[in-house]
C-alpha cells in the first residue's frame, strides 16, 4: 500500500513518542529479564555444580565412631550411600583452615584454578579466601608448623557459602578456609574430627536409618542439606532473584504495556479524520486496522529486540553481582532463546491488538462522524465542570483538561506512581533489611552475648540466664527450635500479638513466624520429632508470640526438656548483658548483638550497587512514562498552544497553561505509590518466608521518602521541561489550519 | 498611513521548487477603514495576512504598522505585537474547545493590559446569553461572533479576519459581517478582511487584488454597502 509510506515519515515527525515508548517498553522488560537470567543462572549452576560433585543429602556428627566395616552394612540395609570424612581445623595466626580427608562419593571437592596436589608439601585452598586475601598459585602458606606450597583453589558443593559454623549467619572468608593436602600428609595431622556424609536412594527410609545410627552411635547432630545454609544459600539466593523478577514482571511490564497500549488507542484515537477520509474514499477495514497495526509494531518490536540484546549483554556481569556472597561461582548467564522471542512477540502483540481494537471501535462510528473528528465522544457532560464558577480560565482549563481527558490524564498519573513506586520499593528493601538487624536483635532478647555451650550443665558457675535450647523437626522435616527459658529472665519480654506481656511457663508457645510457616496455630495439637534420635513428641499451642525472626516454640526450662526429651534441671545455653568468663572448651558458639546488627548491614552494602540500578532505572521509567504522556497531551493540545501563540501568550505562559494541567496529579501519584510500595514490599518478604529467611517488615525511612519524592518531582519538572521545546516548536499557521474545531 | 508595506517578498521552497508567495507586494491602509483584500487560492492572502499579523517574517521588503516596523522584528517583539496591536478572526474559528464562550474571551482578555470590559463586548456582539456555553453548543456564525469578541476585547489597533464568513451560511455570514462593521464603528478598528468571496468587498472602504502575489489592484470604495445589504 502506499499508504504504508506514512510509516517512515509519521515516525520521524513523532520520534520521541517512539523513543519514549520503547525505552519504557526496553526498561520494565529489561528488569524482568535480567533478574530471571540471573536467578536460573545461579539455579542451574547450582544443580550442575551439586549433581556433578556429589553434594550430600545429609551430614551427622556422632558421639562414637561407626566403624569402617559398619558403614556397607547400613548402605545396604538402608538404600543409601554413607561416607566418612575426617577433618581438623588448625589455627595459625589467627586464621583457621579446615583441613579434609578426600571423599570418594559424596562432597567431591573441585579444582576451579591451577592443579591439584601431588606432593606432600603442596596444598589446594579455598578460593573465595585466596581471592579476598590476594594469594596466588604457588605462594606459600603455613598451616600450623608447616609450609605449603599452593598448587591450586578448589570449591565443594557444601562450602558454597563459606560458614565456619553452621549455625554462623556469616559467611567467614578472611580467617577461614578449606584446605586439601595429600594423603600422606593428611595422616601426618592426626586429624581427630569425623563427619559422616549421607547421600538416600530414592527409597531409603532416612528416618528408620537415622534413628538406628542414634541408637548404636549416638547422634550428636543431623543436618539435612535442605537445612543447611552453606547449601542453602545458594539456592535461596536464586529464588531470590527469580521471585523478585517475577514480582517486577507482575508490576513493571505490565503496567508498562498498559500504559504504552493507551498512547497507541489514543493516537490512533487522534488520527480520526484520517481514518475517516481513507474509509470515505473505499479503503476497506481490514486495510486500515493492518496499516494502523503497523504503527503500533514499532515500538514492542524495537523495544523487545533492545531488550534481548541488553539482556544477552548485561546477563553475565548482573548474574555475578548477586553472587559477591558466595565462593566465586562460574555461572553462566544467558537469556533463554524462548524467553527473549516472548519478550519480543508479547509488547509487540498487545501494541498492535491495541491499535486494531481502537481502529476496529473507531470504524463502527459514522463516517460522517470521523470526517468531522466527531467520533471520540463522551467529553461533554466533563466540559460543564466549573463552568459557571469564577475561576481563572487556567485553572478551569487545566481542571477540564484532566477530566476530559480521563485516559491521558491516568497515564500521567499511572507514570508518576510507576516511578515514585520504584523508587519507594528500591528505598524500602534497603531500609527494611537494614532495620532488620536491630529488630532481630530485639526480637531475639535484650542480651549483648549469648553462649551456647557444647554440654548440658546443671550449675551455673558462670553468670547470666540460663536457657535450655534444642532443634526439632516438624512432621515434613521442617527445623525449629525450642527455648525453655523463665518468665523472670531479664533479657527476654515475650509478648502476643496485639503486644501483650505473655508467661511462657505455663505451655508452649510458638512465635508468629513458626505459626507462618509450620501451619500451626493456638489450640493445634502437633507432632515434633527429635531431629537426633527421631523420636516422636507432640504438644498443644498455647499462644502465638509476637516474632517473625525466629522459627521457634517457647516455653519453660522443664517443659523444653520434656519435649525434646532432654535432661530436666539442665540448660545449654547462657545470655548475658555482658561478656562472661566462660572456658572455650564449653563454648560451642558465642553470638553477639552487634553480629546480627552487622550481617544486616553487610547485607545492606552489598545491596547498594542493586538498589542504585532499581532506582536509576525507576528515574528513566518516570521520565519515559510522564514524557510520554505529556508529550501526548501537547500534541493534543496543538491548537490550543498554535491560538495561544497567535493570541501573544508568551512561550513560558503556554507553558504555564498547558504542561501545568496535569501537576496535581504528582502528589497523588506519589501518595498512591507509598500503599503501593507497601503492598508489594510485604508481598515480597512473605515470598521470602518460604525459603526459610526472617519475615521482613516493610520499612521506609523518612529519608527515603524525601529522596523518592525529589526523585518523581524532578523526574516529572525534568520530562516537562525537555518538553518545553516541543511547545516552542508547534507551528503558529500550519496547526490553525488544521484546526476544525 | 497606518500600514505600509513596500516591496514585500515571501519565499518557500529552494531551487527549481521555489515559489514566491509574495513577490514585491505593496500596499498602504489609513487607520480606522475596512480594507477588502481579494484573490484566488494561491494569490497570495493568507501569506499577507501572515505577515501582517506578525505570524511569519518576510523575506525582503517593510512592513510598517501603527508607526512599529514589523518586518524584521524578533520572535519575542512580533509577539509582544501580536498582544497589543493585532486581533486575529479565522475562517473555522479557531476557539478552545475545553474553553465556555466567556473563558475564551479571557483568554486574551487575561494578557491584555487595558482589555474592554467583558459585559460590553458580549453585548456589542450579542452572545451575552452564550457567555457559559462551550464552542461546540454555538452554532458556526455564534462561534464567528466569539472569535471576534476574543479578538475585540484587548481593543486591537488592526483586526485581521481570514475568510471570516468561509464556512458560513450567507445569513450567518450577513450577520457577522454586519458585527465587524459594527466593530469597526464603535471602537474605530481598522478592519482587514481576506476573503476570495468578491461581494464583501462592497463594504469596504478600500479593495486591494492580489495575483501571484503581487497586488494588481488597489481602489478606494467610494460607495459603501452596509453589510445587512450585501448580496452575498
Amino acid at each position: 500500500m502506499k499508504l504504508n509510506r506514512r510509516y517512515t515519515r509519521n515516525i520521524r515527525e513523532n520520534l520521541s513518542f517512539y523513543i519514549s515508548s520503547t525505552v519504557l517498553t526496553v526498561v520494565t522488560l529489561l528488569l524482568y529479564f535480567l533478574f530471571n537470567i540471573a536467578g536460573n543462572a545461579i539455579l542451574d549452576f547450582g544443580d550442575e555444580f551439586f549433581a556433578r560433585n556429589k553434594v550430600e543429602d545429609a551430614h551427622f556428627f556422632t558421639y562414637l565412631l561407626i566403624p569402617d566395616e559398619a558403614l556397607p552394612r547400613l548402605e545396604e540395609k538402608y538404600n543409601l550411600t554413607l561416607e566418612a570424612q575426617r577433618y581438623i581445623n588448625i589455627e595459625t595466626d589467627g586464621v583457621t583452615a579446615r583441613v579434609f580427608s578426600r571423599t570418594k562419593e559424596i562432597d567431591l571437592y573441585e579444582i576451579t584454578v591451577g592443579r591439584d596436589v601431588s606432593a606432600d608439601d603442596e596444598a589446594v585452598i579455598s578460593e573465595g579466601y585466596a581471592v579476598k586475601n590476594d594469594i596466588a598459585i604457588g605462594d606459600t602458606i603455613k598451616i600450623g608448623e608447616k609450609e605449603y606450597t599452593i598448587t591450586g583453589f578448589m570449591q565443594r558443593p557444601d562450602y558454597l557459602y563459606m560458614l565456619e559454623n553452621e549455625d554462623d549467619s556469616y559467611k567467614n572468608i578472611t580467617t577461614f578456609y578449606l584446605c586439601y593436602v595429600s594423603d600422606d600428609a593428611f595422616e601426618a595431622l592426626n586429624a581427630s574430627g569425623v563427619q559422616y556424609l549421607v547421600r538416600y536412594g530414592e527409597d531409603s527410609d532416612s528416618a528408620a536409618f537415622r534413628k538406628a545410627v542414634h541408637e548404636q552411635y549416638y547422634m550428636r547432630s543431623y543436618t539435612a542439606s535442605g537445612e543447611n545454609n552453606r547449601i542453602l544459600m545458594v539456592d535461596q539466593q536464586a529464588e531470590l532473584f527469580i521471585v523478585m523478577s517475577y514480582v517486577l514482571l507482575c508490576v513493571l511490564p505490565l503496567i508498562a504495556v498498559v500504559l504504552v497500549s493507551i498512547i497507541i488507542s489514543r493516537k490512533v484515537k487522534s488520527e480520526q479524520r484520517m481514518i475517516g477520509t481513507l474509509s470515505a474514499l473505499g479503503y476497506t477495514k481490514r486495510q486500515l486496522m493492518r496499516h494502523y497495526a503497523g504503527f503500533a509494531v514499532l515500538p514492542g518490536l524495537v523495544g523487545g529486540v533492545l531488550t534481548a540484546v541488553l539482556s544477552a549483554v548485561f546477563a553475565q556481569p548482573l548474574s555475578e553481582m548477586g553472587l559477591q556472597d558466595y565462593e566465586p561461582m562460574r555461572i553462566l548467564g544467558h537469556l533463554n532463546p524462548v524467553d527473549a522471542v516472548l519478550g519480543v512477540v508479547i509488547p509487540t502483540a498487545l501494541y498492535v491488538l491495541v491499535a486494531l481494537l481502537s481502529v476496529r471501535k473507531l470504524l463502527k462510528r459514522d463516517t460522517v462522524l470521523l470526517l468531522n473528528g466527531n467520533a471520540d465522544g463522551g467529553r461533554k457532560r466533563l466540559r460543564r465542570v466549573l463552568a459557571s464558577r469564577r475561576l481563572n480560565f487556567r485553572t478551569k482549563f487545566a481542571v477540564r483538561s484532566m477530566l476530559g481527558n480521563p485516559m491521558r490524564s491516568f497515564v500521567v498519573l499511572l507514570g508518576v506512581l510507576l516511578g515514585s513506586f520504584i523508587i519507594l520499593l528500591g528505598q524500602g528493601f534497603f531500609d527494611s533489611i537494614d532495620r532488620m538487624g536491630t529488630v532481630a536483635a530485639d526480637t531475639l532478647g535484650s542480651f549483648e552475648h549469648e553462649y551456647i555451650l557444647n554440654e548440658l550443665l546443671e550449675d551455673n558457675p558462670y553468670g547470666g540466664e540460663t536457657l535450655l535450647v534444642s532443634s526439632m523437626e516438624d512432621e515434613n522435616g521442617a527445623a525449629f527450635s525450642v527455648i525453655g527459658t523463665a518468665d523472670n529472665n531479664p533479657y527476654f519480654s515475650p509478648t502476643d500479638v496485639e503486644g501483650n506481656p505473655v508467661s511462657v511457663e505455663d505451655g508452649y508457645y510458638i512465635t508468629s513466624l513458626a505459626e507462618l510457616t509450620l501451619g500451626w496455630h493456638t489450640g493445634d495439637t502437633v507432632t515434633a520429632y527429635n531431629p537426633l534420635s527421631m523420636e516422636e513428641y507432640s504438644f498443644t499451642v498455647e499462644g502465638v508470640l509476637r516474632n517473625n525472626v525466629q522459627k521457634a516454640v517457647y516455653t519453660s526450662k522443664p517443659l523444653a526438656a520434656k519435649l525434646t526429651g532432654l535432661d530436666k534441671g539442665k540448660f545449654n545455653a547462657i545470655v548475658s548483658g555482658e561478656k562472661l568468663s566462660i572456658p572455650e572448651a564449653k563454648i560451642a558458639q558465642e553470638v553477639l548483638r552487634t553480629d546480627i546488627t552487622d550481617q544486616a548491614r553487610a547485607m545492606t552494602g552489598q545491596m547498594t550497587f542493586l538498589l542504585e540500578i532499581i532506582i536509576g532505572l525507576g528515574v528513566i521509567i518516570c521520565v519515559a512514562a510522564v514524557y510520554v504522556a505529556v508529550n501526548m497531551l501537547v500534541t493534543e493540545s496543538r491548537s490550543n498552544i498554535s491560538m495561544l501563540k497567535v493570541l501573544g501568550y508568551q512561550d513560558r505562559q503556554i507553558d504555564r497553561i498547558i504542561l501545568s494541567a496535569h501537576h496535581v496529579l504528582l502528589p497523588v501519584g506519589i501518595l498512591l505509590s507509598i500503599p503501593a510500595a507497601y503492598v508489594v514490599g510485604n508481598a515480597f518478604f512473605l515470598l521470602m518466608v518460604d525459603y526459610d529467611v526472617m519475615l521482613v517488615d516493610i520499612y521506609i525511612e523518612p529519608l527515603s521518602y524525601v529522596i523518592s519524592i525529589g526523585l518523581t518531582a524532578l523526574c516529572y519538572f525534568g520530562s516537562l521541561w525537555l518538553l518545553r521545546r516541543k511547545v516552542k516548536k508547534v507551528d503558529m499557521i500550519e496547526s490553525l489550519k488544521d484546526n476544525r474545531e | 498611513m497606518f500600514i505600509e508595506l513596500k516591496n514585500a517578498v515571501k519565499r518557500y521552497g529552494k531551487g527549481e521548487t521555489e515559489v514566491y508567495a509574495l513577490d514585491h507586494a505593496k500596499l498602504s491602509l489609513e487607520q480606522g477603514k475596512i480594507c477588502v483584500i481579494l484573490g484566488p487560492s494561491g494569490s497570495g492572502k493568507s501569506t499577507l495576512l501572515n505577515m501582517l499579523g506578525g505570524l511569519d517574517t518576510l523575506d525582503e521588503g517593510e512592513l510598517t504598522v501603527a508607526g512599529r516596523k514589523v518586518a524584521g522584528l524578533s520572535q519575542d517583539k512580533r509577539t509582544r505585537y501580536r498582544k497589543e496591536d493585532v486581533g486575529f478572526v479565522f475562517q473555522f474559528y479557531n476557539l478552545i474547545p475545553d474553553l465556555t464562550v466567556e473563558e475564551n474571551i479571557e483568554v486574551v482578555a487575561d494578557i491584555s493590559q487595558q482589555p474592554l470590559s467583558m459585559d460590553e463586548v458580549l453585548k456589542a456582539l450579542d452572545i451575552e446569553k452564550y457567555r457559559h456555553r462551550f464552542p461546540k453548543e454555538l452554532s458556526g456564525g455564534q462561534q464567528q461572533r466569539v472569535a471576534i469578541a476574543r479578538a475585540m476585547i484587548k481593543n486591537p489597533k488592526l483586526l485581521l479576519c481570514d475568510e471570516l464568513t468561509g464556512a458560513l451560511d450567507t445569513r450567518s455570514s450577513r450577520q457577522v459581517l454586519k458585527f465587524v462593521e459594527k466593530m469597526n464603528r464603535q471602537f474605530g478598528t481598522t478592519i482587514l478582511i481576506i476573503t476570495h468571496n468578491e461581494a464583501i468587498a462592497d463594504m469596504a472602504d478600500q479593495v486591494i487584488r492580489l495575483r501571484d502575489g503581487q497586488v494588481v489592484e488597489s481602489r478606494n470604495n467610494e460607495q459603501k454597502t452596509a453589510a445587512e445589504n450585501l448580496a452575498l
